[in-house]
């Protein structure tokens, strides 16, 4: 009892500390997790930690199976399969080649291929989660490719459980793990609300049920001799992320996650070895193919199929970091004994560097965008322009809208009463419908584009109005170098008197709008100039809900 | 089964199941999750079924989870909550721990156990029952009512009382009195230097470092942890139990304003390692050390039922409590606690008791629970029908009943301009406004306004309950999720709730489950662009609109007055003609206190 509560008051100790200065710094925090590891080791007997470790494996592979947004998924899927599989297949093969090239028997040379390729959504969704706000387009994209790599890992999971850790491969156990995600839909669908139903709520007993779908799940994995990942992920399908589970379970669940991932990432650091030349060699492998081949690769795919240069560039750099999963199967393989020390240590060590230059590259990501405009790289990458473009001749005196979805639609509407000519760019392929069919004059493409902006005739335009939430698209029409007012969204005084600075005609403060708007409403109300009725009334005449039935 | 040399440990995971299936079962039937629990380690260890065995994983779970639990007892330990009836429930905790320990030894001894049994067993049954007395309670609303709180009261007090005799059965047997002396005053001295440094702790380190670490979502979290490891590790390094270590880490939290949101985050993890440490007590027994006493169990469990009925009323009408509040006050705490397994099982850790007196203790606790959960929830019926006998020991001038926290007050969850612009313009109409935030950034600004503020996250039950959202008279929510925004406005059917959603098929939603203004900033931003767009012919009005605009955004202050006229023709529906001057929005069946407390 001393030895392991000695372990886990160094790893919540340590753990506390690396979160609160990666929260000031706003980093990732699995690097310092590793790093935690790295040093603890010395002190501590990891494999008492190994059970416990386990824990945040099945924990963290679980909530990823609970989060996966089949919606989501859906709308920008088949896109997505082709990029995700695309670059996980030639980055794998390079990357597996290379191995072989190194001397490495093809079973590391397969790790390292898988280490390469995957990219991890566990760290991408953290940060993508603070965006306020409907989902821009890359996230949107970033977030499928993310999915398809992650059922990759699963699948890359399933085939070694199946093939390389037992004796006898066996093609049933591929069958039963299929059978398992078979049984998880059916749950999902026709059992789990019945069930929850009747519990009324209680998060106590949600949150057990929860947890006994884990570890159910995963003793049917073990008894057919598969991976626990692949069973804790079956088990996260089956429980749907709707409300009011999403309250009730999910969120009791995740705060479970915060006690085993700190255990499992600091284990991982902790079974580290002193990195020798050959680790290094693996290790540089894996950086380069995951920082530089894998953004330029699945920008490249994405420009080609049509997307404009910053959301192809934008998902490239969601994808710049080695996935969880590689991590979870170097951890197995390590458990197994079927990896290398060196390439287990390279997985490590690359995760560990390639996630915080991920939150680096995640965070100035605009800037990144716009620096590769400028050297002409996405040009270079062939940037499709005009095929989604639709511009009157004569169009003048115009009013170009930058983003539909935040508030353009309306002011089209109102474009359209007053017999204004009005122009739309949007990058949002998923809205390519609705514009087309609301729009007279539309451009597809990217606002740091200059083409955009003579496509859509800016020089004759009366003015711009930008109502993207996102900083750098915004920014890019406020420095924009033409003698058109300019109206863009902002959110907070301090951005406000910046664009105001630097030369925009107005500002609009979505925030402000809705407090005057409603305080006046409020004031009324409690007033006793308005009827609690006139209250509700007046809230619902600020938009149109869809199917009003 | 070596699959890549990881495998769960298979124990560990039948327990889950067992243990899951049980409270779903209890869940059904109205009855504790513990007795579930219990039950669990019955029916599948060596009693039941025989199929799952105590290994070093249940086992060192079980002990977190005792820790854990310990640490959550600290945390709930806010004393400003029961300041004002301090007195009176001090002096019913202290009356109920003696006379029901005389009780409880009496009644033992007269059952023919041992002086020295007598005296364990009395040690271990003076407890009421947390998980059904806040559970029960708090599903019928009536933790706000005047017993209710005294309840809760006792149950702060009960805890000190768990961790003295924490303390002495720390100590382990020990053979003469001077060795008991002797180690009674180590470990009293050893937690008199932890409760200092915990002290200290909380008045100069924990406050500041606590701030911090509200900055995401994870790090409150883990430094809760890290701070209760500390302890624990300390406790266990000095020989000490490590529950008062955990005890006393949580105390040292209890008063700081992060307490309720640190408490609701560390519960499932307490309550996930807590249900393997009950169902783990029956793992360690035989059939006929569950049943070596039962007929005395049940003698023992009717007996002290009555008895402590009369001791506890009577301690509550010494008080001057009115008989209601006596009454339903009284038959809450009629039952044998888990603290009672939770001291049994140390005890036989120790070596003071046999398994016979823990199994005697685990069928009293699963004869009482089960059906003080029931006259709990049916306490008003019961109450009812025994009224006319206790009608004759009704009096004047009885405690009155304290209001509850919040009344007649705005909810406003989140801190955003538009939030607290709107806070602005409901300051003269509502008593109080409390804002309801987790963001680190505000937390300075919050606490320093002369608003109410609660430190935590909307989604949990217990911040919701703290805000007394129910009871407001407005709610306004700028919440992020939209399923959080969903709860709130199903949570307070009878306010008026203004909030946000950022599309329209969220904001349909809300309006469909009772939501009275939904904010949809997309609709308000594209009707205002609208508005400026249809001055953009004329040059001058067009420059007027946005100056305004830009006025607005670069305006730090606090909604000034002179904005209420800004922009009034502009508006596209009728400014509101007067005519009626009947919405109020205090409606009068806003029901805050329940109303059927008859002081």
């Amino acid at each position: 009892m001393y030895e392991i509560l000695f372990a886990l008051t160094l790893i919540f100790v340590l753990a506390a500390v690396l979160l609160l200065v990666a929260a000031q710094k706003g980093l990732s925090v699995i690097p310092f997790y590793l790093l935690a590891g790295a040093l603890a080791g010395a002190a501590i007997d990891e494999t008492q930690l190994l059970d416990l470790a386990q824990w945040g494996i099945a924990f963290l592979v679980f909530l990823f199976g609970i989060h996966v947004d089949v919606e989501a998924f859906r709308s920008t899927g088949r896109i997505s399969v082709t990029v995700g599989l695309l670059q996980a297949s030639i980055v794998g093969a390079l990357t597996f080649g290379l191995g072989l090239a190194f001397g490495l028997d093809p079973l590391n040379a397969g790790y390292l291929g898988i280490a390469a390729a995957l990219s991890s959504s566990l760290v991408a969704t953290s940060y993508l989660d603070d965006e306020s706000g409907a989902q821009p387009t890359y996230e949107r994209l970033a977030e499928s490719i993310h999915f398809t790599e992650d059922l990759l890992g699963v699948l890359a999971v399933l085939g070694l459980s199946a093939f390389v850790y037992t004796a006898a491969p066996a093609w049933e156990q591929i069958a039963v793990g299929g059978g398992l995600f078979a049984l998880a839909l059916g749950i999902r669908y026709l059992l789990f609300h019945r069930l929850t139903a009747r519990l009324q709520g209680d998060p106590e007993v949600m949150m057990l049920l929860g947890i006994s779908f884990v570890v159910g799940f995963i003793a049917l994995a073990e008894a057919a001799d598969l991976s626990i990942v692949v069973g804790a992920f079956a088990a996260g399908i089956a429980i749907a992320d709707d409300y009011p589970h999403s309250l009730e379970l999910v969120d009791t669940v995740d705060d479970l996650e915060d006690f085993f991932s700190p255990i499992f990432f600091v284990t991982l650091g902790a079974l580290l070895t002193i990195p020798t030349l050959e680790t290094i060699g693996y290790t540089f492998t894996l950086v380069v193919a995951v920082l530089l081949l894998n953004p330029l690769l699945v920008a490249f795919i994405l420009l080609r199929s049509g997307f404009d240069g910053r959301t192809a560039i934008l998902t490239g750099l969601t994808l710049d970091q080695v996935s969880i999963f590689s991590l979870f199967i170097a951890l197995e393989a390590f458990a197994a004994d079927q990896i290398a020390p060196p390439v287990f240590d390279a997985i490590v060590l690359a995760a560990a560097v390639t996630m915080i230059v991920a939150t680096y590259t995640g965070r100035h990501a605009g800037d990144i965008n716009r620096w590769l405009r400028e050297r002409g790289l996405i040009r270079l990458l062939g940037e499709p322009l005009g095929d989604r473009t639709q511009v009157a001749e004569e169009l003048e005196d115009h009013v170009i809208i930058v983003d539909f979805e935040h508030g353009g639609r309306q002011v089209l509407d109102a474009c359209s009463v007053l017999d204004r000519p009005t122009l739309v760019v949007e990058d949002n392929p998923v809205l390519f419908e609705a514009i087309r069919d609301e729009c007279d004059n539309y451009v597809y493409g990217d606002v740091s584009n200059e083409r955009v902006w003579e496509l859509a005739r800016l020089e004759d335009a009366a003015l711009v109005v930008s109502l993207t939430p996102e900083h750098d698209r915004a920014e890019t029409v406020v420095d924009l170098e033409a003698d058109v007012p300019r109206v863009v969204r902002v959110d907070s005084t301090e951005t406000a008197d910046e664009f105001l600075a630097r030369g925009v005609a107005g500002v609009i403060y979505p925030d402000t709008i809705a407090a005057e708007r409603v305080g006046e409403d409020l004031e009324a109300l409690l007033e006793g100039d308005i009827s609690r009725e006139e209250f509700v009334e007046r809230g619902r005449s600020h938009f149109e809900t869809p199917a009003d039935d | 089964m070596s699959l890549g040399g990881i495998a769960l440990a298979t124990d560990f995971a039948l327990l889950i199941v067992a243990a899951a299936v049980l409270s779903y079962a209890a869940r059904l039937t109205k009855q504790p999750t513990i007795v579930a629990y219990v039950l669990t380690g019955v029916v599948v260890g060596p009693i039941g079924l025989g199929i799952v065995a105590e290994d070093q994983l249940i086992e060192i779970v079980a002990e977190l989870g005792l820790g854990f639990l310990l640490f959550l007892l600290g945390i709930e330990m806010r004393f400003d909550d029961i300041r004002e009836i301090m007195r009176p429930v001090g002096a019913i905790a202290l009356g109920q721990a003696v006379l029901q320990a005389i009780a409880s030894t009496g009644v033992a001894l007269l059952l023919g156990f041992t002086l020295y049994q007598s005296l364990m067993i009395a040690l271990a049954t003076t407890f009421g029952a947390t998980p059904i007395i806040v559970k029960v309670l708090g599903d019928k609303d009536d933790l706000k009512e005047l017993y209710g709180k005294v309840d809760v009261g006792i149950l702060i007090f009960q805890d000190i009382y768990l961790v003295m005799a924490l303390a002495i059965l720390s100590v382990g047997a020990v053979d003469n009195v001077g060795e008991i002396a002797f180690s009674i005053g180590r470990v009293l001295l050893l937690m008199g230097v932890i409760g200092v440094v915990a002290y200290l702790a909380s008045n100069y380190l924990l406050p500041a470092l606590l701030r911090a670490s509200a900055a995401n979502k994870s790090t409150l979290f883990t430094v809760g942890i890290a701070w209760a490891f500390l302890f624990i590790f300390a406790a266990e390094s000095l020989d000490l139990s490590i529950e008062i270590g955990a005890f006393l880490a949580g105390l040292a939290l209890a008063q700081l304003p992060y307490s309720t949101e640190l408490k609701e985050r560390m519960r499932p993890a307490t309550n996930f390692f807590i249900a393997i440490f009950f169902a783990s007590i029956a793992l360690q027994m035989e059939v006929d050390q569950l049943l070596a006493y039962w007929q005395e169990a049940i003698a023992a469990a009717f007996l002290l039922i009555v008895i402590n009925f009369f001791i506890v009323f009577g301690l509550f009408y010494s008080q001057r409590f009115d008989i209601e509040t006596s009454f339903l006050g009284t038959i809450s705490m009629l039952q044998v606690s888990e603290f009672s397994l939770v001291l049994g099982a140390l005890a036989v850790d120790q070596g003071f008791i046999d398994e016979g007196i823990l199994g005697f203790l685990s069928l009293m606790a699963l004869i009482t629970m089960p059906i003080s959960t029931y006259y709990v929830i049916y306490n008003r019926q019961i109450y009812a029908f025994v009224r006319p006998y206790l009608e004759r020991l009704e009096r004047e001038d009885t405690v009155e009943a304290q209001p509850v926290e919040y009344a007649d007050h705005a909810v406003i969850i989140g801190y955003s301009r538009l939030s607290s612009e709107l806070a602005a313009v409901l300051e003269d109409d509502v008593d109080e406004i409390v804002f309801v935030e987790d963001r680190a950034e505000y937390v300075g600004e919050l606490m320093n306004a002369e608003h109410g503020f609660i430190f935590g996250n909307a989604r949990h039950g217990d911040i919701r309950q703290e805000a007394n959202l129910s009871g407001a008279e407005v709610l306004v929510s700028v919440a992020q999720r939209a399923d959080v925004n969903l709860r709130l406005v199903e949570d307070s059917p009878d306010t008026l709730s203004i909030v946000t959603a950022t599309t329209e098929d969220e904001a349909a939603v809300l309006l469909e489950n009772g939501a009275d203004y939904v904010v949809l900033e997309r609709g308000i931003v594209g009707d205002e662009l609208a508005n400026l767009l249809e001055t953009i012919d004329d040059r001058e009005a067009f420059e007027r609109r946005l100056e305004e605009l830009n006025a607005r955004a670069r305006d730090r202050s606090q909604r000034a007055d002179e904005t209420l006229d800004l922009g009034r023709e502009d508006i596209h529906y009728d400014a509101g003609d007067g005519g009626e001057s009947s919405g109020s929005c205090r409606s009068d069946d806003a029901d805050t206190t329940g109303g059927d407390t008859d002081v």
